[in-house]
């Protein structure tokens, strides 16, 4: 287990910012954190990192924890704060080699640390450049080197992509896909095809409590129990139509479009039923084209937003 | 503390990096060199003052301009700590500081050493107008280095006044302005002699630094100045780790 958050719970005066959240993440886990904003998000990872104690409740990085044994839990972990925050009057080789000193990475293993990472976030063209001179997105990029320097098992990144072009997004989201089978991560996001793209489990904050832990697969897989499917075929709307609704096993066909001689269905199937071979068979006897036949994923977006919304207005379970 | 040779590392560069760190040497020397003449002429004219305390005008204008320097001080020390951990809490940078496996107390003391480096620095330069005094006259060179010490020990104190101000708050100005208070209020401890008297104006007048300097200008140098200064400034300094961790329990994010 390398994150062992057990009743976390942070307080600001009489604001409650994260409240009782308990989870876990394994080794080898990239874990999506998501959440609106002013979920507890941030809280929860500066509570993780060392940053600030928390009010009750314990969390653990690789069984250490953070309030009792902070240094040594400190030394498991790469974090990099939202916008990552850095020095603007350094050299970014000076900055890392500051940072992987503090860090403890021995003397000797510093040059050859720092120019390994430096070459992984693509900064080793800048490294004789001012921070203070970068781009945003370089900014980033050797924020994510300073959280790789010392070679820690554990990555917490606060909003990794935030602020990035597409092109640097992409990168970044390579890197840390790159990163996974030998290190632990933990990034927090709200850009949801980030999370679909790097991350094997996500877990939902909503209102300072875990609303969601579940794979992504899990998450998005075809709801077995109703399925939607989506058919495209060329061919008279209103047959087609006709054909759809007699079909065993279709509640409900929907005309989307028809343009071109080709109409757009939303089909919802009844409980428990697939009838996709039925609907193929169908077009083909009728000879109708078929263009796009397939079962809809459910979007992590609509996942999100009914959990996120779901709980509006309600108090939290306990 | 093991971390604190590259904290302190970079501290002091950060200093010497810093355009606000010349701005405010650039002031300081203004002035001191403003004054230097102006000194070490009335040194050589008011000749009855000196024969009674100081065995000759050079030693007169050494001492006359190193007051001087140490009345600056009051306002240079603030404005030399005003950024180091404001300007970190505004920027954010803190977090990953403080994130880093570094205690409180390292990066407290490293922010002192940077600033104190630069302030040692600052002094240095001053030994231009002090060549003058030694070329033009003779002074005695125990009671000069006796003042600068004087001096360097007043500076480390007041400075980690300015880093504890700077801990307190993300606005710079605050910070300033909190530390030259509290310098004010460290300073003017003797005048509680001056106004009430008594056992409690003896306990303030061994707690005021510009008294305790006096006895240094003298070439008196005992024990007593280096504990009080050191241990004034050792306060300070964990004041300022405490201020620090005040994140820990504070009502805001």
């Amino acid at each position: 287990m390398v994150i062992q958050a057990e009743n976390l719970t942070k307080r600001y005066g009489p604001t409650l910012a994260v409240d009782r959240v308990s989870f876990s993440v394994e080794q080898g886990e990239v874990v999506g954190f998501l959440g609106p904003n002013g979920a507890g998000k941030s809280t929860t990872m500066r509570m993780l990192t060392c940053f600030i104690p928390p009010t009750s409740g314990t969390a653990r990085i690789m069984g250490l924890d953070v309030f009792s044994d902070s240094i040594e839990a400190r030394r498991r972990i790469g974090y990099m704060p939202e916008a990552a925050p850095l020095y603007p009057d350094m050299r970014v080789i000076e900055y890392l080699r500051f940072r992987a000193a503090i860090k403890g990475v021995p003397p000797r293993d510093r040059r050859g640390r720092v120019a390994e990472v430096m070459d992984q976030c693509g900064v080793a063209g800048v490294q004789r450049k001012l921070i203070g001179a970068l781009s945003k997105g370089y900014r980033q990029r050797v924020g994510l080197a300073d959280a790789l320097v010392a070679d820690p098992p554990l990555l917490i990144l606060d909003e990794p992509t935030i602020g990035l072009d597409p092109n640097q997004i992409r990168l970044v989201r390579q890197m840390i896909r790159g990163l996974a089978p030998k290190r632990t991560v933990l990034i927090s996001t709200h850009i949801l095809p980030e999370v679909e793209a790097v991350c094997s489990r996500v877990l939902i904050i909503n209102r300072g409590r875990i609303a969601c832990s579940q794979s992504v697969d899990e998450l998005t897989r075809p709801a077995q129990e109703r399925m939607t499917l989506r058919l495209e075929v060329r061919g008279p709307a209103d047959a087609v139509a006709a054909a759809l609704a007699s079909a065993p096993g279709v509640a409900e066909a929907l005309l989307e479009s028809f343009a071109g001689g080709v109409a757009a269905f939303t089909i919802k199937a009844q409980p428990g039923q697939d009838p996709r071979e039925e609907i193929s068979r169908r077009m083909l006897s009728r000879t109708w084209p078929v263009r796009e036949l397939r079962a809809c994923r459910l979007s992590l977006e609509d996942i999100f937003a009914r959990i996120t919304a779901a709980e509006v207005g309600e108090e939290p379970q306990p | 503390m093991r971390n604190l040779a590259p904290l302190a590392r970079r501290e002091i560069a950060s200093a010497f990096f810093s355009p606000l760190s010349y701005v405010v040497a650039a002031v300081f020397l203004v002035l001191t060199g403003a004054f230097f003449p102006y000194l070490a002429d009335n040194a050589s004219s008011t000749s009855d003052l000196v024969d009674q305390i100081w065995n000759q005008p050079a030693d007169w204008a050494a001492h006359q301009f190193l007051s001087l320097v140490q009345t600056l001080l009051m306002f240079a020390a603030p404005l030399l700590t005003i950024r180091v951990l404001s300007e970190e809490h505004r920027s954010g940078s803190i977090e990953a500081l403080l994130t880093a496996p570094v205690t409180d107390a390292e990066v407290v003391v490293a922010k002192w050493a940077g600033v104190y480096a630069f302030f040692l620095f600052m002094i240095a330069l001053t030994g231009a107008h002090m060549a003058f005094v030694f070329h033009y006259g003779s002074p005695d060179a125990w009671r000069v280095a006796a003042h600068y010490l004087g001096v360097a020990l007043l500076g480390a104190f007041f400075l980690a006044i300015g880093v504890f101000a700077s801990a307190l708050t993300r606005n710079a100005i605050v910070a300033g302005g909190v530390a030259l208070l509290l310098i004010m209020a460290h300073s003017l401890t003797g005048l509680v002699d001056y106004y009430f008297g008594g056992r409690l104006g003896q306990f303030f007048k061994q707690m005021a630094p510009y008294s305790l300097l006096a006895q240094m200008e003298q070439g008196m140098v005992t024990l007593h100045q280096g504990v009080f200064f050191i241990s004034m400034t050792a306060f300070w300094l964990f004041m300022a780790t405490r201020a620090l961790e005040s994140r820990k329990w504070r009502a805001s994010p």
